[in-house]
């Protein structure tokens, strides 16, 4: 699990489509494509520059006007995931 | 605007297949709504196969097209699939092309993934179904035993010892897991893929980013040319996809096409590139431009049209097209070769797609007789 003050992007080596349903994404570890719709695709948008968990929650939350705290849980969750398929890199 | 419920759903695919390459005005905005179940199950089949979900998906997001809930979430179902199939193929493609260049193999991406990546505003507006990849002549057996050794199979074996290399225009491979990888020598089948000058192909490269991996693929005018070949020989009735590749090259990217019938004259194929263009224009209901006047008003060569005509006559086949190539071969040795080559094919050909030598030879010799009593 990657600290919330890590610095993270997407890797170079993700090969990925965006549309309208959202952004089909396949990582060097994921055996299929991945499919990130909603919030999940707005992580995945977020981390095409350098940032960080916190950094992206704090936006998320600022966006949706929402709750900061779950926000945070929920955008944890996806860049942790998002890490263990090597879809983003930790700098 | 249009409801979409009438009986020329041919005109709703076509429109489709336009979306993009000009303004559409509101009274053209079409609406999938107004179908019958058995309309939309029919629009939505076509769909699918033409190819041409990706471009329905952005038709709605423009609101070029309107549609109920169910027909918009399935559309973009579709699409997302299609999408998740091109990354799956780009990473198989990435393998192939690693392994292949490693092995010195000087290796071209065509159609799929170049086309999507390199033509079109964005990737995901192109959905495409399988890898192909053009080698030169002399390392034909060499790029099959790789797709071998890692696993593919190839769909029909060789027509003789040697026959690949020579004339083919490439071979089909499969995975177990059903992805395909079209091994190519040459951009079409018969008299046409025998006159094209291949090493042009290999001199003119443009490259493409998968992933942070470079790939080289031809040209964009060779693009352009390959893309006719494939709409006006590939099959009696193109994908509406294939015409739109044209379409794109031609309206959106502004492919030369006065240097692309230079080129098309100099292998002998003017009339692919004039047919090509005529059938985009035709079904996507383009408006008229050089490019199309140049195609309606193009009169064909003799050899042209018999050569044209293995390809779009009803009785057209693999061995009608291969026959036809006879004329193509240079030399009386060339041809004797590929006569020998098609009369006395081997025996892996032959129980891939006939039952016997005795059922080949008299295929062979009645397409051979076919071809000449045309010309």
């Amino acid at each position: 699990m990657a600290k919330a003050s890590a610095v993270i992007k997407q890797s170079p080596e993700v090969i990925s489509r965006a549309g309208p349903f959202g952004v089909v994404i396949l990582a060097p570890r994921d055996l299929e494509p991945r499919l990130l719709e909603g919030s999940a695709r707005l992580v995945w948008d977020l981390l095409s520059d350098w940032s960080t968990t916190q950094n992206i929650a704090e936006s998320l939350a600022e966006l949706f006007g929402a709750d900061h705290g779950v926000v945070s849980r929920d955008v944890e969750m996806v860049i942790n995931e998002l890490i263990a398929t090597e879809a983003v890199v930790v700098s | 605007m249009t409801s979409l419920g009438s009986p020329d759903r041919f005109s709703n695919l076509n429109f489709v297949a336009g979306v993009g390459l000009r303004e559409i005005s509101e009274d053209e905005i079409r609406d999938l709504e107004g179908m019958s179940e058995v309309e939309w199950t029919q629009f939505h089949r076509e769909l699918l196969l033409e190819r041409l979900v990706p471009l329905a998906a952005y038709a709605l997001e423009h609101g070029a097209l309107t549609a109920s809930e169910i027909q918009r979430t399935q559309i973009n179902q579709d699409h997302s699939r299609s999408m998740s199939l091109a990354l799956v193929l780009e990473r198989r493609l990435l393998e192939v092309y690693s392994e292949m260049s490693l092995a010195g193999i000087d290796v071209r991406v065509l159609k799929g993934s170049a086309v999507a990546r390199l033509d079109y505003p964005d990737p995901s507006w192109r959905a495409f179904g399988d890898v192909d990849l053009l080698v030169p002549a002399d390392s034909f057996a060499g790029a099959s035993e790789i797709l071998t050794a890692a696993g593919a199979r190839r769909r029909f074996p060789e027509v003789s010892k040697g026959f690949d290399s020579r004339f083919g225009k490439g071979a089909c491979f499969t995975y177990a897991d059903g992805l395909q990888v079209d091994l190519h020598r040459s951009i079409a089948e018969g008299p046409f893929g025998l006159t094209v000058d291949l090493s042009s192909l290999f001199n003119d490269v443009e490259e493409f980013e998968i992933g942070e991996v470079n790939l080289r693929t031809i040209s964009r005018q060779y693009r352009f040319l390959h893309a006719c070949f494939h709409a006006a020989l590939g099959d009696v009735s193109p994908r509406l996809v294939a015409l739109r590749d044209i379409a794109e090259m031609l309206l959106i990217k502004k492919v030369n096409f006065s240097d692309a019938v230079v080129t098309a004259r100099a292998w002998r194929a003017e009339a692919v590139i004039a047919r090509a263009i005529s059938l985009a224009w035709q079904r996507i209901d383009l408006p008229p431009n050089d490019a199309s006047a140049w195609a309606n008003s193009y009169s064909p060569s003799g050899y042209e049209e018999r050569a044209l005509r293995a390809y779009t006559s009803e009785n057209r086949s693999y061995a009608t097209q291969v026959a036809a190539g006879v004329t193509a071969v240079p030399g009386i040795t060339g041809k004797l070769a590929y006569m020998r080559a098609l009369l006395l094919p081997s025996r892996q050909h032959i129980s891939g797609r006939d039952s016997s030598y005795w059922a080949r030879f008299r295929r062979g010799a009645a397409a051979l007789r076919e071809s000449r009593s045309s010309q």
